[in-house]
């Protein structure tokens, strides 16, 4: 049987965000408001949009090619805006503390 | 509870209705949904008087910040801090009746204060970032406020 590395790294991927899935779904109990409560929600939409991403990518053999890119070319813009929220987030975070 | 007040929902509430966010009690949930902003307490305890309890429901929405005095802050509705406790005690109230269910850190955080004025000052900061960043910034602002004045009677 042939070792597949791209199907290793992709189903590793999966377990990652599961975990932050479920790490994002159950903090949100804890953090019903506020500056983080807000953002919190919308990480955990896009959580939610990247487990679903991430669950199509050990079947990119059986997909059209334009597909792929269109859905790689997705998961990159809301990874980009995911990453900007959380660093406006983090430094919100530090304003506040240091108010 | 003063009979003549009305009652209107509040965010928590309206997020409750629309997604079982907080997992009330059928008695008490039934009783926020009769909460309608135009009713009086007397009038909601006779339209829910087959509720059991609707009493006691009310008074648990009312201190879980599920509904509110329509309007202003009505005067008779919200329990003032009672001037005879000592201050860290007073402020541990605050938070339980500002913050409801959601109060169980902030509580922990006076809890584990000093009973110095200047060490529950320095609670009542913490306490209130920790409200403003993870529970609520309204009620941050109302606690931080309503402390101070605690804080001051204290000297």
């Amino acid at each position: 049987m042939k070792f597949d590395v791209n199907l290793v790294i992709s189903v590793a991927a999966i377990l990652v965000m599961f975990y932050c899935l479920w790490l994002v779904l159950s903090l949100q109990r804890n953090i019903p408001g506020g500056v983080v409560g807000e953002k919190w929600r919308l990480l955990t939409a896009l959580v939610i949009l990247f487990t679903v991403g991430y669950l199509t990518t050990p079947f990119f053999g059986m997909l059209p090619q334009n597909l792929i890119n269109l859905i790689v070319s997705l998961i990159f813009l809301f990874g980009a805006i995911y990453v900007v929220i959380t660093v406006k987030l983090i430094y919100r975070i530090i304003e506040e503390l240091s108010a | 509870m003063n009979p003549t007040v009305v009652l209107a929902k509040t965010e928590k509430g309206k997020e409750e209705i629309g997604a079982r966010r907080y997992g009330l009690p059928q008695t008490v949930r039934h009783t926020l949904i009769l909460v309608d902003g135009k009713s009086t307490v007397a009038q909601l305890l006779q339209k829910g008087s087959m509720i059991p309890g609707i009493a006691d429901a009310l008074e648990t929405l009312l201190r879980d910040g599920f509904v509110r005095a329509a309007g202003a802050d009505a005067p008779g509705i919200a329990p003032a801090p009672d001037q005879s406790l000592p201050a860290k005690q007073a402020l541990i109230r605050l938070a339980e009746r500002l913050l409801g269910g959601q109060a169980g850190k902030v509580v922990k955080k006076l809890e584990d204060s000093g009973d110095s004025p200047p060490e529950l000052a320095a609670a009542v900061d913490g306490c209130h970032k920790l409200i403003r960043l993870a529970i609520d910034r309204d009620k941050a602002e109302t606690f931080h406020e309503e402390a101070k004045k605690i804080l001051a009677r204290a000297g």
